[in-house]
């Protein structure tokens, strides 16, 4: 009986190969396959979706800006005031010039861009009051600048300020922009 | 002699030394010349033998005036970015040799660099950039802006040619045939392909071609036709293109004006994407060194989305909301102190961006702003104060304060004290808090504090005309735009204010008649607040007019504009929930009775409406800046027929008038 004891003993070794390494190995590759469909989107963080408003004055319709990537050395406040004013410039810009979209008056510029909390300021040139009267104009502008801008990840609200200055409404205008504008007022 | 050898050579080997040693060295501005004028930059830098110039170079910025380009730079910042006037954003990152144009990521033969508050950009890349061809002519080097783009594009209905160019373009027709259709562009030239094949749409083919010198060139663009197709050349969408249209067959197209795209045509084809699926683009290569990453870089095939959808309004039970009965403002040994008096109990939250915002609001829900609680005149440092209902149970008041001050909410019996300290703050940190004030229990609970911006207005879960019971139900407050000093928008001499107006009068007959009782905010072309007020006080001061009286509901009546003849129609605007059926009910009469495009009703952050107590809408009814409606517009037969819709959308929302009142004997 301890003789056979001995002898399976002895023989176990032979019989059940060692598998840990293969198993570490499978482990390893599986836990690579999961993170490469998990892992985020490389160009997710650096999308922006920009907004412009059609010639029915009132329907918003995005695309996309892929930017560079985040610059070593640039801290998350930096980036994300840089993304911030890339987006405020787009909007303003508006899209490609084939495509029918109100605009902006000629000449008006982002001066700056401020991020405070889940509120964006952005500063814009005194060009934007240049406005041809009416509102179809001034609305559909400030829906696809609100819609850009609160497209950024924190941001809800917009505050429009002109050379540095907040303006109860634009001279001769309609809207109301002495309080932080949301997507909801549009 | 050995030694005078010596010595020369080694003054020269350190004098090669040094401008080895030293990596910029300020050289004599070379001449450009642009548009027939010549000039020199000022602001130059050498950098690996590449001319860098400083952004606020006197000539570049009148170079940049010229094209309508704009740059945004400050000190400090990372990235120069010049919105070109084609328009396409370039980004110029500080030490870094890639640079974008749109989409297309382009290497610079040297990194912008910032030096002395200003950033210095390649000037090669710069111009190439702003489609710009430099050309060596004698002793200046001529910039000669080109076409930078043709896109021929199949819109089903016909083939569409459309040039941009540096500079706005002007096309002349030089040559026409069956076959063949030639326009010149006096002022530009081209490096695009000389010729591309279509074969689509009745177009064979687009050729270009460059005559003229350096300083003078012209660009002869033919479109060659199968013989059977019309070519139309269609208005500029920003005064930048040339388009034409090709129609196979026998067209139906008409010329239309250069000035403006065809208005029927513009808005009854949905707009273009912003990279339209079936497009040739013929565009020169932007540089031979090729990017090698994408940096800033558009992706503009995403499908379009559409717009998102507005909040529903759904009814809510009616519920016993507070009443604000008073703000009232009091200096104090500290600063000031407004104190907001309530009739009830009602939640608040509160929200305070510190520098520069320096704003202050808070949120009162389960309340109503009384008319009579008209927010009052303050000093420092509260600069303003601002109260309207933002809803029908929540009444929003905010306050400008100059400069960083704290401020302590304190809720009472009687309401809630709103304590702004005189001294300078030191902390720089935006705060927010709630609470419930007055007394009983509010009929809106705060679970917890609402986000900065200040909660979600468009969660309209109320029923929208439970809050506002006007004082004079039998009263209509109509506006007519604009007045006095404020002509509104002009067209042909003909200003938005007189129009305005006499629509307003003739709605004011038409209700008097029907036995409403009715004040007009003007009777005449006048301001109603002052001449050359502000904006703000024009609007508001018409606001009081139908706050005070306690109306039924408010019309604004205006014309509408924009910069292109392109959009027409007639559109209702509205801003509160208590807007929405009355907006609607005038603009389906419109709709009915007018004859122009109907636009619909559209939600806008308007002053009027916002700021009026009451149901409130302003009525766009056509616009000044379109043949079509400004013909309409000038027609006194339409602006009465516009009142009476106006009237009629009155009965529908409001019914007929209540009996009146008659005083006790």
């Amino acid at each position: 009986m301890s003789e056979i004891r001995r002898s399976g003993h002895r023989s176990a070794p032979k019989s059940r190969p060692n598998y840990a390494i293969p198993i570490v190995v499978l482990l390893l590759l599986a836990i690579g396959v999961g993170w490469w469909f998990v892992r985020p989107h490389a160009a997710a963080p650096n999308t922006l979706t920009i907004y412009y408003t059609n010639m029915d004055g009132t329907t918003v319709k995005p695309w996309n800006v892929t930017l560079r990537p985040r610059p070593a050395g640039s801290t998350r406040a930096e980036w994300a005031h840089d993304r911030a004013l890339y987006a405020a410039l787009q909007a303003v810009v508006g899209p490609p010039a084939d495509v029918r979209a109100v605009r902006f008056p000629p000449g008006t510029r982002v001066i700056d861009v401020a991020l405070h909390g889940t509120t964006v300021t952005v500063d814009l040139s005194k060009e934007v009051e240049s406005q041809p009267g009416g509102t179809f104009g001034e609305n559909a502008e400030f829906k696809a600048l609100v819609y850009s801008m609160t497209a950024l990840p924190g941001i809800s609200a917009v505050q429009i300020t002109v050379e540095g200055q907040r303006l109860p409404t634009l001279p001769g205008g309609h809207l109301e922009l002495d309080e932080p504008l949301h997507r909801s007022d549009f | 002699m050995n030694r005078s050898i010596a010595r020369i050579s080694s003054a020269l080997f350190a004098l090669c030394l040094a401008l080895l040693c030293v990596p910029r060295v300020a050289v004599a501005a070379p001449l450009w010349q642009f548009a027939g004028r010549t000039f020199a930059f000022t602001h130059v830098e050498r950098r690996d033998a590449t001319l860098m110039v400083g952004v606020d170079d006197p000539a570049l910025r009148r170079l940049f005036h010229a094209l309508g380009a704009i740059v945004t730079w400050k000190p400090g910042a990372r990235y120069v970015l010049i919105a070109t006037g084609e328009p396409t954003i370039v980004s110029f990152a500080i030490g870094h040799r890639t640079y974008d144009i749109g989409p297309l990521a382009v290497r610079s033969k040297a990194a912008p660099f910032a030096r002395g508050g200003e950033a210095y950009l390649d000037f090669d890349a710069l111009a190439r950039s702003l489609g710009l061809r430099k050309i060596a002519d004698g002793a200046a080097t001529i910039l000669q802006p080109q076409i930078t783009n043709l896109d021929v594009r199949d819109e089903g209905s016909g083939m569409r040619v459309v040039a941009r160019g540096a500079i706005p373009l002007q096309a002349r027709l030089v040559r026409a045939s069956k076959r063949q259709m030639t326009y010149a562009f006096v002022g530009v030239g081209s490096r695009l392909s000389h010729l591309r094949s279509v074969d689509a749409g009745g177009l064979v083919a687009v050729e270009l071609s460059q005559v003229g010198t350096a300083a003078h060139p012209t660009t002869y663009v033919t479109l060659d036709l199968d013989g059977t197709s019309h070519v139309a050349q269609v208005g500029s969408l920003d005064g930048r293109d040339i388009g034409f249209v090709i129609a196979p067959g026998a067209s139906e197209l008409a010329l239309s004006s250069p000035a403006a795209p065809a208005p029927s045509r513009s808005l009854t084809t949905p707009p273009p994407t912003p990279t339209p699926p079936v497009t040739v683009a013929l565009r020169p290569p932007p540089n031979a060194e090729l990017p090698t990453v994408s940096p800033w870089n558009r992706v503009a095939n995403e499908p379009l989305a559409t717009s998102p959808p507005v909040a529903e309004v759904t009814p809510a039970p009616l519920v016993s909301l507070a009443q604000i009965n008073a703000i009232e403002a009091q200096q104090t040994a500290s600063g000031e102190t407004l104190h907001v008096a309530l009739t009830g109990a009602a939640s608040f939250d509160w929200h305070h961006l510190r520098a520069p915002d320096n704003r202050f609001w808070i949120d009162l829900h389960g309340a109503t702003l009384e008319p009579t609680a008209i927010p009052p005149s303050t000093g420092a440092p509260i600069a303003d104060v601002r109260a309207r209902q933002i809803d029908p149970q929540t009444v929003r008041i905010a306050l400008t304060i100059v400069g960083a001050h704290d401020v302590t909410v304190t809720p009472a019996a009687t309401g809630v004290d709103i304590a702004v300290d005189g001294a300078l703050a030191l902390a720089d940190a935006s705060t927010a808090g709630t609470g419930v004030a007055g007394t009983g229990t509010p009929s809106v609970a705060l679970a917890a504090a609402a986000p900065v911006a200040g909660g979600d207005p468009s969660l309209w879960s109320v029923n929208p005309v439970a809050a506002y019971v006007p004082t004079n139900p039998r009263l209509i407050v109509i506006d007519p735009g604009h007045g006095g000093s404020d002509r509104g928008a002009v067209r042909h001499g003909v200003a938005e204010a007189v129009l305005t107006l006499d629509m307003a009068k003739r709605l004011r007959a038409i209700l008097e008649a029907r036995g409403w009782q009715v004040i007009m905010t003007r009777t005449k072309d006048v301001d109603v607040y002052a001449p050359n007020d502000t904006a703000e006080q024009e609007l508001q001061a018409r606001d009081n007019i139908a706050n005070r009286a306690g109306a039924r509901l408010l019309v604004s009546i205006h014309a509408n504009a924009y910069i292109n003849a392109g959009p027409n129609g007639t559109t209702t605007y509205y801003a509160k929930p208590i807007d929405q059926p009355l907006a609607r009910d005038i603009q389906n009469e419109l709709a009915a009775q007018v004859g122009t495009k109907n636009d619909g009703i559209i939600k806008s952050h308007l002053y009027i409406p916002l700021h009026a107590f009451m149901p409130a809408c302003l009525v766009e009814t056509a616009f000044l800046s379109n043949p079509d409606d400004f013909v309409l517009l000038t027609d006194p037969a339409w602006r009465q027929k516009v009142a009476v819709a106006i009237a009629d959308g009155i009965t529908d929302y409001a019914g007929a008038p209540p009996p009146a009142i008659q005083p006790q004997q």
